[in-house]
């Protein structure tokens, strides 16, 4: 359960003003580019210092301790930004298992096979560097280290912005077969995608969060180009 | 081959370091005690190489922490104002008269230890207000603060006496001549001190060598280990400029070096680097003891002689 009590945040200017909402299920946040989606999504992993509360299973997050707010929620961002571009898959994984690891020890066999095989599954070499992944690559990468620290809800910025329609397909599948008794917050300007995940749809603009129960009721063509400001057909955009 | 090579080199020049110098040392009688062979060898050039070589294991491990934990390429205690706060801490004892010992250390050492311990202090109270998390205002604020120690280090100059002055002088240039063995066990303790530390911490620090969000969103609590790692280095690199004076260029250019050497990630490369920063620091001494020269060069001369030309030519190979 994920709550959010009067959120306010701000660079230079109102990004996210008096957001409010209580939810347990699975989300689709959409919205145009610009409007705070992902700032939305790192106020709710306590990365940014925000004004408003945000709780998570009736907690409030700035009393969590910072191993368990980790194992708690987490974060997807859609590009993998590294200073240390030698770090291998492997250890870029393994980190995922770091609130699990005890301080005065190395990872063990089982958080290490663990990893391997999230590695397999994206077919990524252990000892290749992250600065030699494509896009795509580091995509996979960024999910298969969520998938490792195991948090209770995971947020998707842009899971598919960077991958191909097979891949997109892969990730599809996962998200559907992964724990439900995992919240699964996925961020998306990917309509398609959306639709077929079936996820309450969170529709964020400046003028704050429209919730809509039904994802059907969102995807008709008015109300897509109602939201967007441009002219949808069939629930795609009209390209002429 | 190059690199194995220029590796031999270095360790060749560094082993040589206790047999360079202004008086010969004859082979014969190194082992014969009273000579003078002896003498100089035991006494003088031994712990000159062990303050040397752990001195340069500081350094470069220093500059390898900043840069990672702070995620810039160019953070070293010279840039973030650790060693002008140094300068200026032993200026002040030297402008005051104060030349005793205290515990096997000089007194200007222990104003060079507090004048580096103000600089820290003062970088950690400022970067309270600091929202950027890249390390490029921290690294701003210690440009600023090395401005206004070289300030207060002209004022110095403009009161003192010319000795005064010329003992300031050369303490800015760095200087490894020690006699017996308190100060190279000080700045061995010290960097010994500062490679466990960081080989226990090397975890965390490779997630903060990703970014500063990985870390926290992996569990890391990012202020707590920064401000400790901040503290236990400053610590150790505080004491041990505050007997050599500051060397530059250590501490910028092993940690690219060992990078582009082995090609590891980041916390791989901890021993690498401290072994480089030894080896390079007592190989500079020996050159800066070399007969061709009239009188011994500054240490910061010949480490900025060389390092120098050779960060340039990193730069353009772009590493």
């Amino acid at each position: 359960m994920i709550e959010i009590k009067n959120l306010n945040f701000s660079y230079d200017q109102d990004v996210l003003k008096n957001i409010s909402f209580k939810e347990a299920s699975n989300i689709v946040i959409l919205g145009v580019n610009g409007v705070g989606k992902s700032t939305l999504a790192k106020c709710l992993c306590n990365l940014l210092d925000f004004r408003g509360a945000v709780l998570l299973d009736g907690v409030d997050i700035k009393k969590f301790e910072a191993k368990e707010l980790a194992k708690t929620i987490t974060y997807i961002p859609p590009r993998l930004e590294s200073f240390d571009q030698n770090i291998s898959c492997l250890d870029f994984v393994l980190m995922g298992r770091y609130p699990y690891k005890d301080p005065f020890s190395q990872y063990s066999k089982d958080d290490i096979k663990l990893c391997k095989k999230l590695l397999d599954e994206i077919s990524l070499e252990y000892d290749k560097a992250l600065g030699s992944l494509s896009s795509g690559q580091e995509q996979l990468l960024l999910i298969a280290q969520a998938l490792s620290l195991d948090a209770n809800k995971i947020i998707f910025d842009e899971p598919t912005s960077n991958l191909d329609p097979s891949h997109s397909l892969e990730l599809f599948k996962s998200l559907k077969n992964l724990d439900k008794s995992k919240q699964k917050i996925v961020i998306t300007h990917d309509l398609h995608f959306a639709k077929a995940l079936g996820y309450k749809v969170f529709f964020l603009s400046k003028d704050g969060l429209e919730i809509y129960d039904d994802a059907d009721d969102f995807f008709k063509s008015e109300n897509l180009s109602k939201a967007y400001g441009t002219v949808f057909k069939d629930g795609s955009i009209f390209y002429d | 081959m190059i690199k194995y090579f220029a590796l031999g080199f270095l360790v060749f020049l560094s082993l040589s370091s206790s047999f360079v110098g202004s008086v010969d040392v004859d082979f014969k009688e190194i082992f014969v005690s009273g000579s003078l062979s002896s003498n100089v060898f035991f006494n003088l050039r031994v712990p000159r190489f062990i303050l040397a070589f752990f001195m340069g294991v500081l350094l470069a491990l220093s500059g390898w922490l900043y840069q990672g934990l702070f995620r810039n390429s160019l953070m070293t205690p010279f840039t973030l104002g650790i060693s002008g706060g140094a300068v200026l801490g032993v200026g002040i004892s030297v402008v005051l008269g104060l030349e005793f010992a205290f515990f096997g250390l000089s007194v200007s050492a222990l104003f060079g230890f507090v004048g580096a311990m103000s600089s820290v202090l003062l970088l950690l109270y400022f970067s309270r207000f600091v929202k950027d998390s890249t390390g490029n205002s921290l690294l701003l604020l210690g440009i600023a603060l090395s401005f206004f120690f070289s300030a207060s280090l002209m004022v110095l100059f403009s009161i003192s006496t010319a000795t005064q002055s010329y003992s300031i002088l050369r303490y800015t240039m760095g200087d490894l001549s020690t006699i017996g063995y308190n100060e190279a066990i000080v700045v061995t303790l010290s960097s010994l001190l500062l490679l466990a530390f960081l080989y226990l911490k090397r975890y965390e620090l490779a997630m903060l060598s990703v970014s500063e969000q990985n870390a926290k969103l992996k569990g890391l609590d990012t202020k707590k280990i920064t401000l400790l790692l901040l503290v236990v280095s400053s610590f150790v690199i505080g004491v041990a400029i505050s007997i050599t004076g500051p060397i530059g260029f250590v501490g910028l250019i092993i940690p690219h070096m060992a990078k582009k050497l082995f090609k590891l990630p980041s916390y791989k490369l901890i021993v690498p680097t401290a072994l480089l920063g030894g080896l390079f620091l007592s190989a500079c001494d020996t050159l800066s003891r070399l007969w061709i020269f009239e009188s011994e060069i500054p240490i910061g001369v010949v480490t900025a002689f060389i390092g120098g030309p050779f960060f340039i030519y990193l730069i353009l190979k772009r590493v």
